[in-house]
Parts: C-alpha cells; sequence; structure tokens
C-alpha cells in the first residue's frame, strides 16, 4: 500500500490524538492471532481485519452450526457445516485484501500451541473452556506473549490483558489451578445473549489495538467484570501471586490441560444418568425426584411428582429428606443439580443420589 | 450497633446463593469470612472464587473493616 492508500483508508483512526500513521504502521506491521472462532472472536476478527492489522492467525476446528448464529454475526446459514476458519476468512478477506492471514482449522493443544503461537505478537484467548485457556496461559508465559482474555457469563462479561507490563500477571494470579469445567458452566450450559459476546469480543480488538499503538490505559494487573444487566462494573487490581510455581517446557508438557473434559468431577458415572436411566429410577419408586431450580423456571416436568428445593434453599432442607430413599436432582443444565449431589453425598453423607447429566435442557432439545 | 459488612457476588455464586448480595456481621479478616460464609452457606464452600477486598483480588489472609468493599468472583469460562 502506498502512504496515499494508507491515509486514506484510515483516514479517520489516524486522525485520532495519540494515533496518527506512525500508530497505523505498527498496526500494519504486527501480528495477531485470534484463537476461537466464536461468539468472542468473529468480532474481535472483524474489528481487527478493519483496522489493518498485517498478519492474523485463526485457530479452530470446530464447524459453524445453527445454534452459533444468533451471536456469530460474521456467518450466516449457508456456513453451517463449514469450517469456521474457512468461512470466517471468506467473509473478511475482502474487507482489506492486504492482510496475510494463516488458517489452522484445529483445536489449540499441547502439540500445536508452541509453534502456532509462537510466531505471532500477541494472543486473543477467545475461546470457551478452561483447558483451551489454561493451556494458552501457560504458552504465552513460556514465550513471553501478552495475551488478551475474554470471556462470559450469562448477563456478565470479564476482560483483561495478561503477561504484559513489569508484574506481568496472568490467569493463574486469578485463579492458580485450572478449575473444573464440569463445575462451571459454558455459553452452552449457561445461556448468552448474542451481543454480550460480541461487546466483550470488540473490547478484546480494542485491547490488542491499544497494545500495537502503546496506548495508554490498558487494562493489565487489572480484571474489569462488566454486568450487562445492569451496566454496572467492577475493575479488580490483579497482583503477582508469589505461591505460584514458575512454568517451563516441562511444566507445560506434564500438565493435563484436557483433564476437565474427561472425568475429573466428583459425582461418578453411575450417579450422572442419561434421561432413561433417570426415569427408570424414578420408575423403580423409593425415590424423591428433586427439582433445584427456582420457582420461576420453566418448563415444569408435570410427569412425576417432584419436590421443588431451589440449590440455595438445600443446606436449610436436608433434613426433611429422606436418606433411605434415592434422591434424583434435576435441574436446567446439570450444573446446580451436580453441585447439590456433591452437597449432598460429601457434606451431608447420603449414599443415594443420582443428578439428570446435562439437565432438562439436554434432554427435551 | 453491631457493624455490617455486604458482599456483592458475581457469576454463578449468584445461582448457588440466590442472590448477588450479602450481607454478614463484621469480621475482621478474609480467613474468618470465608468460615463465616460457609457456615451460612454451605453450598459456597463447595465452589471456587477468588476474594477482592477494596477492588484488590488477595492471595493471603487480608484485614477487612467495616467499610471495606468485598467481592467474590467465580472463574468464568464462556466464549
Amino acid at each position: 500500500m502506498t502512504i496515499q492508500d494508507i491515509h486514506t483508508r484510515f483516514e479517520r483512526q489516524i486522525s485520532l490524538s495519540h494515533f496518527g500513521i506512525e500508530a497505523q504502521q505498527k498496526i500494519m506491521s504486527s501480528s495477531v492471532l485470534i484463537v476461537g472462532l466464536g461468539g468472542l472472536g468473529c468480532p474481535a476478527l472483524q474489528y481487527l481485519v478493519a483496522a489493518g492489522v498485517g498478519r492474523i492467525g485463526l485457530v479452530d476446528g470446530d464447524t459453524v452450526a445453527i445454534h452459533n448464529l444468533h451471536r456469530q454475526i460474521l456467518f450466516t446459514s449457508h456456513d453451517v457445516g463449514q469450517q469456521k476458519v474457512t468461512a470466517a476468512l471468506e467473509k473478511v478477506k475482502h474487507i482489506h485484501p492486504h492482510i496475510l492471514f494463516e488458517t489452522y482449522p484445529e483445536f489449540i493443544s499441547k502439540t500445536n500451541a508452541i509453534d502456532i503461537i509462537s510466531s505471532y505478537d500477541i494472543v486473543l484467548d477467545c475461546t470457551d473452556r478452561f483447558s483451551a485457556r489454561y493451556l494458552i496461559n501457560d504458552v504465552c508465559v513460556l514465550l513471553n506473549k501478552p495475551f488478551i482474555f475474554g470471556a462470559l457469563y450469562q448477563y456478565q462479561g470479564q476482560l483483561a490483558v495478561f503477561n504484559h507490563g513489569e508484574v506481568r500477571t496472568t490467569l493463574r494470579d486469578l485463579f492458580p489451578t485450572q478449575p473444573n469445567q464440569l463445575d462451571h458452566p459454558s455459553c452452552q450450559d449457561a445461556g448468552t445473549l448474542g451481543m454480550l459476546p460480541g461487546i466483550i469480543g470488540t473490547m478484546q480488538a480494542l485491547e490488542c489495538i491499544k497494545w500495537i499503538t502503546q496506548q495508554q490505559g490498558l487494562l493489565y494487573n487489572t480484571l474489569l467484570t462488566y454486568d450487562f444487566m445492569h451496566h454496572t462494573q467492577l475493575r479488580l487490581r490483579i497482583a503477582k501471586n508469589n505461591d505460584l510455581q514458575p512454568i517451563d517446557l516441562d511444566t507445560l508438557l506434564t500438565t493435563s490441560y484436557e483433564i476437565d473434559e474427561t472425568s475429573c468431577a466428583n459425582s461418578s458415572e453411575q450417579e450422572d444418568l442419561d434421561m432413561t436411566t433417570f426415569i427408570e429410577k424414578i420408575k423403580e419408586g423409593n425415590a424423591l425426584l428433586i427439582d433445584v431450580r427456582n420457582p420461576n423456571e420453566l418448563p415444569h416436568w408435570h410427569e412425576f411428582e417432584t419436590i421443588q428445593i431451589p440449590l440455595s434453599d438445600l443446606p436449610d432442607s436436608v433434613d426433611l429428606l429422606d436418606k433411605s430413599k434415592s434422591i434424583l436432582l434435576f435441574c436446567h443444565a446439570g450444573i446446580r443439580s451436580q453441585t447439590a449431589l456433591e452437597y449432598l453425598k460429601d457434606e451431608c453423607n447420603f449414599e443415594h443420589v443420582f443428578h439428570l447429566k446435562g439437565g432438562l435442557l439436554k434432554w427435551l432439545s | 450497633m453491631v457493624d455490617k459488612i455486604s458482599i456483592q457476588l458475581y457469576g454463578a455464586l449468584v445461582d448457588t446463593t440466590n442472590t448477588s448480595r450479602i450481607e454478614l456481621h463484621h469480621v475482621t479478616d478474609t480467613d474468618t469470612l470465608k468460615h463465616q460464609l460457609s457456615q451460612k452457606y454451605p453450598l459456597l464452600a463447595t465452589k471456587e472464587f477468588a476474594i477482592a477486598i477494596d477492588q484488590k483480588i488477595i492471595h493471603t489472609n487480608t484485614a477487612i473493616h467495616p467499610e471495606s468493599e468485598i467481592a467474590l468472583l467465580p472463574p468464568f469460562s464462556g466464549g
């Protein structure tokens, strides 16, 4: 591109104070890796392409599904079934013809992460699982790369620039150990509105441009939590956790990031029931069927007699439950029923407790 | 009059307790706070969360004053 072309295309951002042609040239000579092309990654990609980032890498092993379209507005119904990286590239390559794209139609893993991440200046963590988030965290620490974290829970979103600056705080300074995914709902389990990842993903792109152009006010050593329902925000300072072990190649290679996606929940397979087995248990009799959702949640399950005990009321209601009976727990997505199961087993010594894995959401859809 | 402290809850902790704000009698430090919370909300004891006192994530036992701003944040993973 000639200098005149650059001025013409990017004049509205070049004319910003503290920006200018120097900042634009930094953007055009930078490289950014986006891991995850879902609700966060799609808007981040569109804005980074439009801003003129020189080289962009896209990592995602998933294909476009029809239930992605309510929030991943880069994709259309025609893209369903296609690799996300391919469909995304097809859309954004027309925005700006001078950008170099590299696509990786695979999930980030210990096998590919170091190779892929090492050739980029900065990483956007737009994934939706702790296994990927902690792997990105550790590889970025190992390779000394900054990464921009964005995450959601229902109507709340989080944003942080990790591994930047003198202190270089990371996700492990918030939560040292990778949480068990089964204890923490993803968007698939907890639900989300499309605008929310849209906003957080856009904010990730903004922080990325601020980092590339060395603007003030970068969100590092800080976690921003935004409540979109009430439009309130909480900014928390993060200090280095001095108890953390340093991350080296050996620790990375021996860490089992994928463990949360297989089986490290406290409940065993015998207690996680599918709908058929769950109904068989109900019909066996001598059982209490307990709905741990709040009273206003739908759908009601009229087919069987249920007792409603919202999860938060369970500790006060334990004495009312007959330990000689089977306790059959269910909720919307199987997260609260699993918490209830673990509580009844571990804290209250119940022996015959089961829950509907995946909740009504999984079996009624 | 006994001083109260107010605790703001985020993410799935709101589902666990069915409230986004908890009031407790004043406790002097975060270890005592965790103990009090697990007594009053036993399900919280089964959950992982970070504690922030006056807009700072803490890693060790930290003093709490009546006017301290206290927040509990679970890890977020959705995207």
